[in-house]
């Protein structure tokens, strides 16, 4: 525990939330429960991260009220899952006047949004935030979604990430015409779905926004290694954790691309207590099955997978013949939850998917993520506790005065910013401390 | 008298900079520029804008090619949430400069240049966004934590927008925003004029016709000729054309109090410019 702190790369640390209700009907909801819409407790949550060092704040987006479960919004508009939900982006462009080191990543998808357009708004965002800017390069997987825009479906889960390379190839290029000092140029780009003709953006800070991705298939993970600079992820375990962390280092190499350069995290909500006992017994509350967890969870499904869990025995495993033009990586993963069991029990008792159980005290916890990454090779955790009607100003002082100053104390997190952009300091992994 | 002012295009900083004088001295809205895809978005902008100048209305133009209404109409809902009320759009329908194309069939503005295409394109792009804003009644989020509900879902409405030009099916994920709305700005003349609750009139002449619309009309002052506002029979001023520092101080601090009203900051742009409450309509029948 008292390795020099030099001998080893430290842990990035992110905070993944939602510009969605704030905790509403569960314990330290606050005075008002509506009063979330004004982005304000989000503001001051990044001034708070920021305090802390935490590296980033990273903002979720999709666009559809869901009707998946039970075919109608009713169920949602209980579990507030997926909505109500405010655009991210306005929201990023306040928490980037409001803060001055804290990367700022924001959620657009592909499918979603005309080209031209993510690259002007992230091009903003890196100005407004000198330099601070991320995007989180989703595909979208909602049929709703595209009917929002215009379409009737969205393409098949390979071909959105196809489209997706060539969609990055465009907005790079309307990047690199803005760069150009004194004579911005235009860009002109051809390919197979996409075609430009448009003047470059305003001139970033940073080459390009620090690209973010999840990719949990094949197809995916070869997109977010070719692009990405972080990557976040929920592999259940640590053997799952190392498994896909090396298959992203390995698909790096082979596309020639420096496996050190991409930063990987897990997704993980902590729970803690001043005894373990204490944690427990918090979990146990909060994932009961007599609560709205399991109303949460099973909407939550519905929308991930697209599929109406509504209409399944809810004592009997997922049919293995279940298909999804969704996120198929978690549907297989439910399945192998499922199989001997059934879908009520594998969803009493838990919360949202993470990589690893962490209820504890600061320091029991702080032992287990240390561990971990040892184990796994690096290189740090997503923070998350949502998505919407869940997160509270409690939850918040519980990571960031119990557990995060016990990861600074050990020299595993850092305890100030380095220099230079988001980019330069995600890929600084050498510890900063304002001791 | 309304006072308004519409920045030029310059750098992030100076354009938050100048928004922030305004707000300070009293000013009733900042019109934030969007000359081409090469400029900073000015969404973005309001948003860094919004806790520094706590009570300015804060504007952003935006043409209609720029992305499909969904995106604009849940964008502006946000930022006038951000901003407790204080949002609006200018809506600038000048033929786009730029061409921007995909493999799908939507209709796309790119290299449209047939007039009155462009027009009626703009109207329909309207009418989605604006039923978009009422996909939610207000007092849809009821928070009810009794009963476990915190949207109604009756107050929810499925928007089925089919115009001509562009289509969405709705609802917005978000709640109706503080003004129902917010606030329309148009030129005098162009098609959005007919909706919009704000008209700019480039000269006295037009005051008078946009007046008969029943909205509020702003008369343009450009440059030096702000110095001396003329008089006139608009509801106020819209100072532009004001690139030089020297002069945008002037305006500032010798001019501007002596026209501005004081107000109070935590009202509703809406209520500041003297504007009735955005109406609910929503009609089942024209929407299915
Ligand atoms: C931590 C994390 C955050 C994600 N955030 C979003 C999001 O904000 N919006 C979205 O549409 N998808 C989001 N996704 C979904 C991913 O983009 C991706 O589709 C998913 O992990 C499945 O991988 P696949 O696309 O390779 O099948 C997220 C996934 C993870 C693991």
């Amino acid at each position: 525990m008292s390795l020099d702190s030099t001998a080893r790369r430290r842990m990035i640390l992110g905070w993944f939330v939602n510009y969605m209700p704030t905790a509403w009907n569960r314990p330290w909801a606050g005075p008002n429960v509506t009063g979330w819409t004004d982005g304000q407790f989000y503001i001051d949550m990044a001034r708070a991260l920021e305090r802390s060092s935490i590296d980033l704040i990273m903002l979720e987006d999709s666009s559809v009220v869901p009707e998946n479960f039970g075919g109608t919004m009713e169920a949602e508009f209980k579990a507030t899952v997926k909505a109500p939900k405010h655009d991210p982006l306005p929201l990023a462009a306040a928490i980037a006047a409001a803060t001055t080191s804290l990367g700022i990543v924001t959620t657009m998808s592909t499918s979603l949004y005309p080209p031209h357009r993510i690259a002007q708004l992230q091009a903003t965002l890196d100005q407004l935030s000198d330099g601070r800017a991320g995007w989180n390069v989703v595909t979208s997987f909602e049929d709703l979604a595209a009917r929002n825009i215009g379409l009737d479906t969205l393409w098949e889960h390979d071909e959105r990430y196809a489209r997706a390379d060539e969609y990055l190839r465009a907005v790079s290029s309307l990047w690199r015409a803005g760069a150009v000092p004194d004579a911005r140029g235009r860009a002109v780009f051809e390919g197979r779905s996409f075609a430009l003709d448009a003047p470059g953006t305003t001139p970033l800070v940073q080459r390009r926004p620090v690209l973010c991705q999840a990719g949990g298939s094949s197809s995916g993970m070869d997109f977010a290694a070719k692009w990405a600079d972080l990557i976040v992820s929920v592999p259940s375990g640590i053997d799952a954790m190392k498994a896909y962390r090396d298959g992203i280092r390995r698909r790096a190499e082979a596309a020639g691309t420096d496996p050190d350069a991409t930063k990987v995290l897990y997704m993980v909500t902590p729970i803690l207590g001043e005894s373990v006992a204490e944690a427990e017994d918090k979990e146990a509350r909060m994932y009961s099955a007599e609560g709205d967890n399991f109303l949460r969870r099973l909407v939550q499904l519905s929308n991930i997978a697209e599929i109406d869990f509504a209409e399944y025995d809810l004592d009997a495993p997922i049919p293995e013949d279940a298909t999804t033009n969704g996120a198929q990586s978690i549907l297989e993963g439910m399945k192998k939850m499922t199989r001997g069991s059934s879908l009520r029990e594998a969803m009493s008792g838990k919360g949202e998917s993470t990589s690893l159980r962490l209820v504890g005290t600061p320091e029991s916890v702080a032992d287990e993520m240390e561990a971990a990454i040892d184990q796994v090779g690096g290189d740090g955790f997503l923070l998350f506790h949502g998505g919407g009607g869940l997160i509270s100003r409690h939850y918040l002082d519980d990571v960031l005065d119990g557990l995060v100053p016990e990861l600074q104390r050990r020299g595993l997190a850092q305890s100030g910013y380095g220099p230079g952009t988001f980019h330069d300091r995600l890929t600084n992994d050498t510890l900063r401390s304002t001791t | 008298m309304i006072v308004a002012w519409r920045l030029e295009q310059a750098p992030v900083r100076a354009q938050l900079d100048l928004i922030a004088a305004l707000d300070a001295a009293g000013a009733d809205a900042a019109l934030l520029p969007c000359e081409s895809l090469a400029s900073p978005d000015p969404i973005l902008i309001a948003g860094a804008a919004s806790r520094r100048a706590p009570s300015i209305g804060l504007v952003p133009t935006l043409m209609p090619w720029l992305q499909p209404p969904f995106h604009t109409a849940r964008a502006l809902g946000t930022l006038d949430a951000l901003t407790s009320g204080r949002a609006g759009w200018f809506v600038d329908t000048a033929a786009p400069t730029f061409s921007s194309t995909d493999d799908t069939d939507r209709w796309n503005a790119s290299g449209v240049t047939d007039d009155l295409a462009l027009e009626q394109a703009a109207d329909d792009y309207l009418a989605a966004v604006f039923a978009l804003w009422n996909s939610w009644e207000p007092g849809a989020l009821v928070a009810d934590v009794a009963r476990g509900q915190y949207v109604d879902p009756a107050k929810v409405h499925v928007t089925n927008h089919r115009g001509d030009f562009f289509s969405v099916r709705g609802p917005l994920n978000m709640p109706r925003s503080p003004q129902g709305r917010p606030v329309v700005f148009a030129a005098s003349g162009s098609g959005a004029a007919a909706v919009a609750d704000v008209v700019i009139a480039a000269t006295e002449a037009d005051v008078d016709g946009a007046q008969e619309a029943g909205c509020r009309v702003l008369l343009e002052v450009r440059g030096e000729a702000a110095l001396a506002p003329p008089p006139t029979a608009a509801d106020g001023y819209l100072v532009t054309g004001v690139a030089d520092g020297a002069l945008a101080g002037q305006l500032i601090h010798g001019v501007l109090p002596a026209l501005v009203e004081a107000r109070d900051p935590a009202t509703l742009l809406r209520d500041r410019l003297g504007l009735p409450e955005a109406r609910f309509a929503w009609t089942p029948g024209e929407n299915a």
